[in-house]
């Protein structure tokens, strides 16, 4: 029974990371059908970021994630007034095509900036010492910082969502976007914004996963895959799907990994992907898309 | 002027080439390449030229389902992978060449059904995902099924051989790809002239009113991912001589992306666009020798420029400068 809680607090803990990442992803497609294969990219870079902050730069933790925050913030934002602006005009296939090409550049800039060999980045939450929980299972500090985190930043957003005006105007804009605009929103201001906070997001789970990861361009390539999955399963256009989405896709993963075949457990999250897509391609929590004529 | 824009009846929609200036330049242009190919190349030109060959078959088997159907793919580097390893696996076991490498376009089209089926219900994105999904589970299988595969170590390449005749050698090999590219070439023209090809473009406008119009959407939609993963595993089955040993690694996701650029800046929709996409995207490294450091970021950069400044690709900047010099001074 412990080893089944202990293998169900490792899978909550690779959940968050899915979970960060794919509120990400849900929040640019819903507000502007954008699905951004960028997303991890961005995160990688902000990581980069932080990381250089730390050992070039010689500052402390705390304000090197400040900076690699905003720069997430600006670099999001910037992303979508630059390109996908414009890119939004070409349909959606061109939209696709045009955040793989971000991402080989981004990649490609990466690794001619910091090298493509691979660097350790060990901060202060990556500790490896562990409490002990309820049940004989324990988490190490680290888990239990990345879980922390994610349930604080879901909590944040849902009020952000619920009590802003800003948050209000962005759930305005992801339902009718021409509506919002003759209610005074400015629509593409709120785009930009969501980006912004999007990838922010992103680069607090970059930075929060990169002790168990090793720092390199393509560090995000896997995570982000599995956050399609995660954002499928829970429903492309649902933020609380994307969130429940993640941790249960974390969990099953570990499980399947456990119990299963450590083998299988990498491709468990594209067999998600394509039995949910043909059973139920809206996901768990997502509505069905009606198409007008 | 039998070579304008407007078509004026039936026979004029279904010919081949407009005129027979088109016609023999065509033919003078692939008989100039092989001529080029069997005595006037060395070797490492030769090498080039098999490489484009068999990257232009894969580029119109994607732009038969991207371009003119309007399905997206992410995964038809996995199609030319089950092509190459179907066809080797076999053809190391004793079957002809002749019978191996159809084999390994009819496996490949039985995935392309598969994938096909699912993908009826998904649009834009939800494909995006599912066809990225398809391509990176075949690139863990093959790199983790080590009887039948070799796994990530690879599988050796016997030397081809048609009715006993070795055709190892890269003058004759060349030969073999380039008749083998015009002749699916000519095909997908024939194709997309077709009722089946009226079908997919009638699909890709609007599905919707071509349902209404009497056009199956199962029926042709499975059927494009079937032709169109076929093709591309043919171009597999063939790649798979160019080199010592088969590997997971050389059909992985990039590769997938570099044959979407392909069909993208060739001008999607156009045999001739994905000719020329192909031809570019396969030389374009060669000509500048420190750009090997830099291939993600030179294909990205080209991608989002063309999206943005010239979506119609390279056919759409041609058929501009045409229509400018036709309506001058106008």
């Amino acid at each position: 029974m412990s080893l089944f809680l202990q293998n169900v607090i490792n899978g909550l803990s690779a959940g968050s990371l899915y979970t960060l990442l794919a509120v990400g992803i849900v929040l640019i497609y819903k507000s502007s059908e954008v699905l951004n294969f960028a997303h991890g990219t961005m995160a990688m870079l902000a990581t980069f970021v932080a990381y250089t902050a730390v050992t070039e730069l010689g500052l402390g933790f705390a304000p090197a994630i400040v900076i690699a925050l905003v720069f997430a913030f600006i670099a999001g934002a910037g992303l979508y007034r630059g390109v996908l602006h414009r890119a939004r005009e070409g349909g959606e296939h061109a939209v696709v095509m045009v955040t793989i090409g971000l991402l080989m550049v981004l990649e490609g800039t990466a690794g001619a900036i910091w090298g493509t060999d691979t660097k350790e980045f060990h901060h202060y939450f990556a500790k490896l010492e562990s409490i002990p929980l309820f049940g004989g299972a324990v988490i190490s500090k680290h888990d239990g910082w990345i879980i922390g985190v994610a349930i604080v930043m879901t909590l944040l957003l849902t009020a952000f969502f619920r009590f802003t005006r800003i948050g209000i105007a962005l759930r305005a804009v992801s339902q009718n976007p021409v509506a919002a605009q003759l209610m005074g929103v400015r629509v593409a201001r709120v785009h930009a914004l969501t980006w912004g906070i999007a990838t922010a997001l992103a680069a607090i789970a970059g930075v929060l996963i990169v002790p168990k990861l090793f720092l390199d361009p393509s560090m995000m390539f896997g995570p982000l895959l599995k956050a399609f999955a995660a954002a499928v399963l829970g429903g492309m256009r649902s933020v609380t799907g994307a969130v429940i989405g993640g941790w249960l896709l974390g969990v099953i993963e570990t499980l399947v990994g456990a119990y299963v075949s450590t083998e299988f457990q990498a491709s468990i999250a594209f067999l998600i992907i394509i039995v949910v897509l043909t059973i139920r391609p809206d996901g768990l929590l997502g509505t069905p898309e009606v198409k007008k004529v | 002027m039998s070579s304008s824009e407007l078509k004026r009846d039936y026979r004029e929609d279904l010919t081949l080439f407009e005129g027979p200036w088109a016609r023999s330049l065509a033919v003078a242009l692939v008989v100039a390449v092989i001529v080029f190919a069997r005595y006037g190349a060395d070797d490492f030109v030769v090498y080039l030229m098999m490489n484009v060959a068999l990257f232009i078959i894969a580029a119109v088997g994607l732009n038969l389902l991207v371009g003119f159907t309007g399905q997206i793919s992410l995964g038809h580097a996995a199609f030319l992978a089950i092509g190459a390893y179907t066809h080797i696996i076999f053809y190391t076991m004793g079957a002809p060449l002749l019978v191996t490498v159809p084999m390994g376009a009819a496996v490949a089209s039985l995935f392309g059904l598969a994938i096909g089926v699912p993908a009826l219900r998904l649009t834009g994105p939800y494909l995006a995902i599912a066809t990225l999904g398809f391509q990176v589970t075949v690139d863990q299988v093959l790199g983790r099924w080590e009887s039948v595969t070799g796994g990530r170590m690879g599988l050796g390449v016997p030397d081809p051989e048609v009715f006993g005749l070795s055709i190892v050698d890269p003058r004759t090999y060349v030969l073999v790809c380039i008749g083998c590219a015009v002749a699916i070439v000519i095909g997908a023209y024939n194709l997309t002239r077709s009722r089946v090809g009226r079908a997919f473009v009638a699909i890709r406008d609007n599905d919707t009113a071509a349902e209404a119009m009497g056009v199956g959407l199962v029926r042709y939609k499975t059927l494009a991912f079937a032709i169109s993963a076929a093709i591309t595993g043919f171009a597999g089955a063939l790649f798979a001589h160019l080199v010592d040993r088969l590997n997971p690694s050389t059909f992985n996701l990039l590769m997938s992306i570099e044959l979407l650029v392909m069909v993208l800046i060739g001008g999607l929709g156009s045999h001739l666009g994905s000719v020329l996409g192909a031809t570019t995207l396969v030389l374009l490294p060669h000509f500048f020798s420190s750009f090997r450091d830099y291939q993600s970021i030179v294909v990205g950069a080209i991608l989002i420029t063309v999206l943005l400044f010239e979506p119609m690709g390279m056919r759409g900047r041609w058929l501009r400068i045409k229509y400018y010099f036709k309506a001058w001074p106008f």
